[in-house]
């Protein structure tokens, strides 16, 4: 992954959700061993993302990705009883 | 005739509106990867028990507190304005107002939330609210809201909005408030990411998990979590907007209105402004409601409404609303808090009642309009306010076309000051159109195959 996002990473961005510029190098790995799940939404048309993606990661990752973020009530639940779990409550 | 219709402090009202009481078909409940509603006991280390029952609740009116009025008081009730020059501009018959959520000390609608629910926190016996912030328009109210109250703030601001947005962090200092970077060594979460990743620019997943893990692990049972947007209660709080805009109205002269838009993202903007006037339609009265949505992601505008599985995997709960499929991802746009990929559940039964019209519009339209809404009224609009303006410059030629005298009502969520580079990009030709092509919408919603559909339960009134 690192061969191909070298050549973008200089490269910045509005990110919608912190709401100021961002260098490409955030987006792709501001989702932990994943991109960012905007990262196509954000940068097709600049560059080839789609490219990109398919060259750096497999179609289950691409799926992950792509998909939408859960209902926010719903991830709260899971982020607290994740949180408790890891602090052995 | 004056162009700023405000309203005295003993003018202000005195309850929220919950649309939830008035919905002709009721809500149906988020589920869980059983197929069981979600309990309030499953959110109780998260929220406050009396936020709670305001998130679940059916009561149409919910009192707001003497305490929480006093302290809205510094800015509220905020100005309804009239825009005279777009309106002489374009030369239509329409007399446009917005509604003015940008006086309050930290500068957005943020704070209507942000105050009640600190307040309902401390009523609970809670010490200290944890929260997650970008650039920190939330964490600066709830800073704000924490200060006024007494109660301890603590906001995790993810590490590149940290590193570059120092004015918003600064803020929250000023107002008392803790701010650290995310992932920060406080946490577990924060720690583990931490030693996998030690230059890590963070995320709002990481500041999140972060921030709800400090709120569920105090041993103590003082400290909660808040969030600024999308939930129920946060709309309940909102909804003062439009109902200060009511009387505001009727202060102006105005019998009835004619059109309220709202850009609708998270839900709180549009349902501040829109939901006192669903009412309104809701028992026979004749308004256009239009929740205005980019066209590049069209939630309610083209996708059908379906349970929709939250990942990939499909053990996440399901959650009624209006959806692209998992697979959609949209193409650029600059309009801020309108990306989401669902919609809130309360507006997506609203509009599966057909009690709003949702709109979209393309980006290039919206900024064309911020720059006549800039070159007239003088205010730069954030992008995600001129998604409105479009829709208000297309209502008021509509109006001229028609030559009625229209009354159009919006809610003016912000000035664009913090992005201008998105202005620059547009005035520069930067910026590309990305409406979303028909094919690329049947691949997405192929995902949605095999899913249950959710039934379309709806009264048929409208």
């Amino acid at each position: 992954m690192q061969q191909h996002a070298v050549e973008f990473d200089e490269l910045s961005t509005r990110c919608p959700m912190l709401g100021h510029p961002v260098p490409f190098s955030y987006c792709r790995q501001c989702g932990g061993a994943l991109p960012c799940r905007k990262i196509v939404d954000c940068w097709s048309g600049r560059i080839d993302i789609q490219g990109f993606l398919s060259r750096s990661f497999s179609e289950e990752e691409l799926s992950r990705i792509a998909a939408p973020p859960k209902p926010k009530l719903l991830q709260i639940i899971e982020l607290a009883r994740a949180a408790r779990d890891r602090n052995g409550q | 005739m004056n162009t700023k219709i405000l309203l005295n402090e003993d003018e202000i009202p005195r309850q929220w509106y919950n649309l939830a009481a008035d919905l002709p078909t009721p809500m149906q409940p988020p589920l869980g990867p059983d197929g069981n509603p979600v309990k309030p006991e499953d959110l109780a280390p998260v929220f406050p028990m009396n936020l709670i029952e305001q998130e679940v609740s059916q009561e149409r009116w919910i009192d707001i507190p003497e305490e929480v009025l006093e302290i809205l008081y510094r800015w509220r009730p905020s100005p309804l304005r009239r825009a005279v020059h777009l309106e002489k501009f374009l030369g239509t018959p329409a007399r446009i107002y917005y509604k003015d959520e940008g006086v309050s000390p930290p500068g957005s609608h943020k704070p209507n939330t942000a105050v009640a629910q600190a307040w309902y926190n401390k009523q609970f016996g809670i010490k200290k609210i944890t929260t997650e912030t970008g650039a920190g328009q939330w964490g600066s109210a709830l800073a704000f809201a924490c200060a006024l109250l007494g109660l301890e703030c603590k906001v995790y601001m993810v590490r590149i909005s940290f590193d570059q947005k120092p004015f918003r962090k600064l803020m929250m200092n000023v107002w008392g408030a803790t701010c650290v970077a995310s992932p920060s060594p406080n946490t577990q979460a924060g720690r583990d990411i931490l030693a996998k990743t030690p230059d890590t620019p963070g995320s709002l997943g990481i500041a999140i998990s972060e921030a709800i893990e400090e709120a569920v692990s105090d041993t103590s049972g003082q400290t909660r979590y808040a969030l600024g947007s999308v939930l129920n209660h946060v709309m309940l709080h909102q909804s003062i907007i439009g109902l200060e805009a009511k009387k505001q109205l009727s202060k102006a002269g105005e019998k009835k209105v004619d059109v309220v838009i709202g850009c609708a993202g998270g839900g709180s903007n549009f349902a501040g402004i829109a939901f006192p006037f669903v009412a309104d339609k809701i028992n026979g009265a004749e308004i256009e409601i239009y929740p205005v949505e980019p066209s590049s992601c069209p939630t309610l505008t083209r996708a059908p409404f379906t349970y929709d599985h939250g990942d990939v995997a499909k053990m996440t709960p399901l959650l009624p609303m209006y959806t692209l499929g998992h697979g959609f991802v949209s193409p650029p746009i600059h309009a801020g808090g309108l990306r989401y990929h669902g919609m809130a559940p309360l507006v997506s039964q609203a509009v599966v009642e057909g009690l709003l019209t949702p709109k979209a519009y393309d980006q290039l339209h919206c900024y064309q309009s911020a720059l006549i809404w800039a070159k007239t009224e003088g205010f730069i609009p954030a992008p995600e306010t001129s998604h409105a303006i479009a829709a208000v410059i297309d209502e008021a030629n509509k109006a001229k076309e028609e030559g009625k005298e229209k009354v159009i009502l919006f809610n003016w969520s912000g000035h664009g000051l913090m992005d201008l580079v998105g202005y620059a990009n547009f005035m520069d030709g930067r910026l590309i159109d990305y409406p979303l092509p028909e094919q690329d919408l049947k691949t997405s919603l192929k995902s949605l195959e095999g899913l249950p559909k959710a039934p379309m339960v709806k009264s048929g009134r409208w």
